[in-house]
């Protein structure tokens, strides 16, 4: 399975990094830009990611703009099903929450500092671990 | 910040999800079923992800992530596009926003009620049939009275052919001029074929129906069984006055 992390803080990209690669083959994306580019390398690769990792506030282009783009690039190329994709952020405010989940149509939302334990329970509730 | 969210969620219940799950409902209803799924899944994807994360609901979240599967399987075609199977769709979304108003009013949803509808949906999808009753099981009671048969319909959900085969079989063997009065005191839902074997019955036999409530009455209405059959009052207990 590959797992891409959106993040722009190092100590932030490396923590994850570390929950994530014993599941995972994990690729980084320091900004909503690389993400998207990531994201599309992937599919031209025919190895898609199964999870993405998505900080929201990020320079160049937030996390919420690129699952924008990403959900877009999956409804144009008919992609099913869509890559889950988990949102970890420090913001916690009521729109932004909504809006990952019903405009970005996230999987999940987990606010920073994000504990293994609580990104674990989320895996699970997707099916990517069994315990 | 979860009050706020909390505020924030009930307004986008209201002014969107809300007309975005009765319009897909309208287009399950009219029989456009893959049309009427894509239309509620964003709504309903919100309602799931947003309650999980709003402290006190996570109830909502789960009891939304089985309706949510139930409907899946229909848009994959695992489960038939039956009429049972369609009113158990929409019976499932009703509920969805009768939980989370339950939540919000009274802190704590009705589980008794979650539960029930959990257990239909997975019965109908064949991941056990306990809400059901086993096959073979007796799902009524028969009373001979003065002047009518009184059926006393005892399991708490009515979908299967054999509980259908069962109250077919109590009306039928009934003779014509005697009333039947088929009791439904307790039960949560009672499918749309059960009602279609009912009412074809209604022209030979003199058929009513007592005690309609929740789900039941939702599918007695909606197939246009009060046309067919009349509805008696609740039964009164011994001693009380109506």
């Amino acid at each position: 399975m590959r797992a891409l992390i959106a993040e722009d803080e190092f100590l932030g990209r490396k923590v994850l990094s570390a929950f994530l690669n014993t599941l995972f083959e994990v690729d980084v994306a320091v900004n909503g830009r690389e993400a998207v580019a990531a994201f599309d390398l992937a599919h031209a690769e025919g190895k898609p990611y199964d999870l993405i990792l998505m900080d929201i506030m990020m320079p160049e282009m937030d996390g919420l703009e690129a699952l924008s783009i990403i959900r877009a690039s999956e409804q144009e190329k008919k992609i099913r099903p869509q890559v889950k994709v988990l949102m970890t952020t420090a913001l916690d405010d009521a729109k932004t929450v909504i809006r990952s989940f019903h405009d970005g149509e996230a999987a999940g939302y987990l606010v920073k500092p994000v504990r293994k334990e609580k990104l674990f329970a989320e895996l699970q509730k997707l099916g990517f671990v069994t315990e | 910040m979860s009050d706020e969210l909390t505020e924030e969620f009930f307004a986008e219940v209201s002014d969107k999800y809300y007309p975005q799950v009765l319009e897909g409902l309208e287009h399950l209803g009219a029989g456009d079923v893959a049309g009427g799924i894509e239309i509620l899944s964003r709504p309903l994807h919100t309602i799931k992800g947003v309650t999980g994360f709003m402290p006190g609901f996570e109830p909502a979240s789960t009891f939304t992530h089985s309706v949510e599967s139930f409907l899946k399987k229909l848009q994959a075609g695992s489960l038939p596009h039956s009429a049972d199977n369609i009113s158990l769709a929409a019976h499932g979304v009703n509920s969805i926003f009768a939980v989370i108003e339950q939540i919000r009013v009274q802190g704590a949803p009705d589980q008794d009620e979650m539960d029930a509808v959990t257990g239909v949906l997975a019965a109908a999808s064949g991941e056990g049939g306990a809400a059901a009753g086993p096959a073979g099981a007796s799902c009524l009671a028969v009373e001979q009275e003065q002047d009518r048969a009184l059926l006393r319909v005892t399991a708490r959900r009515i979908h299967r052919k054999h509980q259908r085969d069962q109250i077919v079989g109590a009306i039928i063997s009934q003779p014509q001029e005697t009333p039947v009065v088929l009791d439904l005191t307790g039960v949560k839902t009672f499918g749309s074929s059960a009602w279609e074997d009912v009412s074809a019955l209604a022209g030979h036999w003199s058929i009513s129906v007592r005690g309609l409530t929740g789900a039941a009455r939702e599918t007695f209405h909606a197939g246009g069984m009060d046309e067919l059959l009349a509805v008696l009052p609740p039964e009164t207990a011994p001693g009380e006055s109506s």
